[in-house]
């Protein structure tokens, strides 16, 4: 094909410094520096970066980073961006990732909060059927509200779902 | 990066883009079809990897993958079928040649389309199930293409058609071949069975079926077996060069089948050329052969071992019941010993040493060798021969062989305690006599018989050495004591123990007056020192040098035995004597007596006596003269002494007499050994344990056995169970 023999390849869909991190992991095996990357001081800035680079991990088929991706981002939830990351994690079949997301949105404090962010309009335009999953997850969890608001939410905290399994993965 | 773009950039929370195109999907697999068709047109130099890669992703993540799918399948199915056509309508030499370009053209397709499909492959895919794109474009080719209908015979029948020309000796396009069995292994192995390998195996087994049949008609057996190898060395040659490696043992088999296992027994039994024919002629090379072929196919080599089995106990049993042979035991042991190293190099160089074929030969040796009750003797007299003669001059190592060689006949006899009395007898006379080539040679293989048999097989044929030194030793003691006797004949003495040696009835005759004075006088030195001892002459068994002047004045010394020396030293007395006085005078036994005037009188060269009449037997009435005439070469003259003959009739019947006489004891102790260790015991058990015990030894006959459980009975060692008549209790 014509790649072979031009001197540039336009990658499309894809900004400029996401890709240069997916370079810098394919010679390092390590992330680069998200600030000097984004020249944004933002305790977002490293959330919505690894949204870009899952996206791209999963594109050019490079699991090892994907699942670094998403293991940073299980850590990472928050009301901002959580509808994002859940509309990312499932077009991209990150299947723990949309299980950590769901549980936080299905928190009763959390939900109005998340339905009023802009994420949550681009979820229900993307991917509606995720909705119907999260109906249920909000369904489940006001059944065991008063069962885990005797114990303060510990088991939210540490990481496991309401049957005290480790949802966050080991990497 | 400039720090200008890095300013510039703004991170946002990535969305993808939603899809809002009903034909966004249409479009997108339009761009990815079109992209086949160039690949498949050799056409894909205009074509940009990253487009149709990021087109692909994008249609799997908006949820397209079914659509995608299904486009691929169809239309790599579309290009197949032109394929196929295309293929179909190659003529004759050229059909083979298109469908490996073909295939080639596919692969490198395919590697294209499952490269620009790739996130399809990883994602879509294994979450449906559906086939891997480049196991699907296998599986579309052979669909579409193998097992198109005109193509499918074709390619079958134009393979099995290039296979049997170069079977007949043509020479064809092996890398031809080599790319389509390989193009087969790819789409499976089962495909490569059915659509090839199975038909192959059959055709060729038929075509090995027709082959064989014709050989064997006209060809003899080492021919033929040349034939079958080589024909096995090309299928395999040919499996190396251009089929898959697994059908290299199924074809094998098909030949081995077909040539060798087929027509076994008839080549084994075929006249004047084989397995017989091959023993008897030392063929080698075509042993070895029908050795390796034959070891393939199940049976083969027993088939061998059981004809060369009963082949060599057949002639075996010729060689020991051949009445020409029998009248020379030196010959008929050397015969034996040539027999077992023929078959020895026959297994050695043909048949790899195997063990399976030794033990065939061990056990026929033992068979035939004990066909013939007589072998015991003969190898002793074998022995015998080489120990006075044979050997000489032979060196050490040779000896050793030797030595070895009759141990191994040695194993095989069954009735090894015949084989002791013999060889004490001759060993006994070549002490005596003298008549050993080398000491150490006759040491060494004491020892032998001792590693092989034991201590007790051997402690008395060592006696008989020790008797020997002593005597030396008695002698040099006794001329200290009478140095006067050293002007008068001299007196050798060699004292013999009873028990070591073999018996013999003692009857002396009548020494001349100036042996019989030495003699008391030894005898009053012997017993002077030993108490408790009794010592008898044994005349029948010494040897004497005499000086003799004859007519002419012609001076010999004459070497006789003792009997010859009386009869001779009568002489010096009395110039006529007839058989009655010589046989006063001396108390020879009669028939030794004749024997001996034999010796002196009737051979030829040795006759230093006249007989009167000259007739060749030795009548009571005869007369008996010193003969004048009597010339030799030598100075030395020896007169027949008594040499080890095979026995004669009367002879041998004694001895088979005092064997199993010896027997008797053996056999009662070895029964009261195992029954005083098991207390009691069931008759035919007994019987078993005691051939096993004496099997070293000799075969124990379960009549005399049973015997002697009678008479161990009789004397109060078993008792028979009172309700069991065949149970037996020892008694302590």
């Amino acid at each position: 094909m014509k790649d072979q023999n031009t001197q540039c390849i336009k990658v499309e869909d894809m900004e400029a410094p996401v890709f240069k991190a997916l370079l810098h992991f394919i010679y390092w095996d390590s992330l680069p520096d998200m600030q000097e990357l984004t020249g944004l001081n933002s305790k977002w800035a490293s959330t919505l970066m690894c949204q870009h680079l899952l996206a791209a991990a999963d594109r050019y088929g490079l699991e090892r980073l994907r699942l670094m991706c998403e293991e940073s981002l299980c850590e990472d939830v928050a009301i901002n961006t959580v509808a994002t990351t859940l509309a990312l994690a499932e077009q991209h079949h990150c299947f723990q990732l949309k299980a950590v997301c769901l549980k936080f949105i299905a928190t009763s404090e959390n939900l109005r909060a998340v339905m009023q962010t802009d994420g949550f309009e681009y979820l229900k335009e993307s991917c509606p059927s995720v909705l119907t999953e999260l109906l249920e997850y909000v369904a489940r969890f006001t059944e065991h509200s008063d069962f885990m608001c005797k114990h303060r939410n510990e088991a939210i905290l540490d990481g496991s779902d309401m049957n005290g399994r480790r949802v966050k993965q080991r990497l | 990066m400039s720090n200008q773009k890095k300013r510039n950039f703004q991170i946002e929370a990535f969305k993808h883009r939603v899809v809002m195109d009903p034909k966004y999907a249409d479009k997108t697999w339009k761009i990815l079809e079109h992209a086949i068709h160039e690949i498949y047109n050799h056409n894909a130099s205009g074509l940009s990897f990253e487009e149709l890669y990021r087109n692909a992703y994008n249609m799997v993540l908006h949820k397209f993958g079914e659509k995608l799918y299904s486009g691929l399948v169809s239309t790599m199915t579309g290009h197949l079928k032109d394929i196929a056509q295309s293929v179909e309508a190659a003529q004759g030499g050229s059909f083979l040649e298109e469908l490996n370009r073909k295939w080639n053209d596919h692969n490198k397709a395919l590697q294209m389309i499952r490269d620009i499909l790739m996130y399809m492959d990883r994602t879509y895919i294994p979450s449906t199930q559906k086939t891997p794109v480049h196991e699907l474009g296998l599986n579309l080719w052979k669909e579409n293409v193998i097992y198109s209908s005109q193509i499918r015979t074709r390619l079958l029948n134009t393979l099995l058609e290039l296979l049997h020309s170069e079977r007949t000796g043509e020479v064809i396009d092996r890398g031809i071949l080599r790319n389509i069995t390989k193009m087969l292994m790819d789409l499976g192995p089962s495909v490569y069975g059915q659509e090839f390998e199975n038909h192959f195996l059959q055709v060729s087994a038929e075509f090995y079926r027709v082959e064989s049949q014709k050989f064997i008609e006209c060809c003899d057996c080492g021919d033929y077996l040349k034939k079958a190898e080589r024909r096995l060395n090309e299928e395999t040659e040919r499996v190396s060069h251009y089929l898959d490696s697994r059908t290299e043992k199924k074809i094998t088999n098909v030949v081995e089948k077909e040539m060798i296992e087929n027509h076994m027994l008839r080549l084994i039994h075929m006249e004047n050329s084989g397995l017989v024919h091959m023993l008897c002629d030392d063929k080698y090379e075509d042993l070895s052969r029908m050795y390796n072929l034959f070891r393939r196919v199940t049976d083969g080599l027993s088939k061998i071992r059981e004809v060369m089995t009963s082949h060599m106990r057949e002639s075996g049993k010729q060689l020991v019941t051949d009445p020409e042979r029998l009248k020379d035991p030196v010959e008929y042991v050397q015969r034996l010993l040539d027999e077992k190293d023929k078959y020895d190099k026959i297994i050695n160089l043909a048949f790899n040493n195997d063990k399976s074929f030794q033990n065939a030969l061990n056990s026929s040796f033992e068979y035939f060798i004990n066909l013939n009750p007589r072998s015991p003797e003969f190898i002793s007299l074998f022995v015998d021969d080489k120990l006075r003669k044979g050997l000489k001059g032979v060196s050490e190592d040779d000896v050793e062989v030797t030595l070895d060689k009759v141990m191994m006949l040695f194993r095989y006899l069954q009735e090894k305690d015949v084989f002791e009395k013999y060889y004490k007898q001759h060993l006994a006379k070549r002490l005596l006599s003298g008549k050993t080539v080398s000491d150490d040679a006759e040491r060494s293989l004491i020892v032998k018989l001792k590693t092989e048999c034991g201590y007790q097989f051997t402690s008395k044929l060592e006696g008989m050495f020790t008797d020997m030194k002593t005597s030396q030793d008695t002698m040099q003691g006794f001329s200290a004591c009478h140095p006067e006797l050293n002007d008068g004949p001299t007196l050798t003495v060699q004292v013999l123990t009873t028990g070591s040696w073999p018996t013999q009835s003692s009857v002396t005759c009548n020494l001349p007056a100036e042996m019989s004075t030495l003699c008391e006088k030894f005898r009053s030195f012997y017993l002077g020192t030993r108490t408790g001892r009794r010592l008898s002459w044994q005349t029948n068994m010494g040897t004497a040098d005499l000086k003799a002047t004859f007519g002419k004045g012609q001076k010999h010394e004459l070497n006789v035995s003792t009997y010859q020396m009386c009869v001779l030293m009568l002489f010096n007395n009395a110039d006529r004597l007839s058989y009655k006085e010589i046989e006063q005078a001396t108390e020879i036994p009669a028939s030794d007596l004749k024997r001996c005037l034999q010796s002196l009188a009737l051979v030829k060269g040795r006759n230093v006596l006249r007989k009167e009449p000259m007739s060749k037997d030795i009548g009571e009435d005869d007369a008996f003269f010193v003969n004048e005439k009597f010339s030799s070469k030598l100075y030395k003259v020896k007169i027949g002494t008594v040499v080890a003959q095979k026995e004669s009739e009367p002879e041998k019947q004694e001895t088979r007499q005092r064997v199993e006489e010896d027997r008797k004891p053996q056999i009662e102790a070895a029964i009261v050994r195992i029954m005083k260790s098991r207390k009691q015991l069931d008759h035919n058990n007994l019987i078993a344990e005691v051939t096993k015990q004496l099997q070293s030894r000799f075969l124990a006959n379960p009549t005399e056995v049973k015997k002697r459980i009678e008479s161990l009975i009789e004397r109060d060692f078993l008792e028979r169970d009172d309700s069991d008549r065949r149970l037996y209790r020892y008694l302590a």
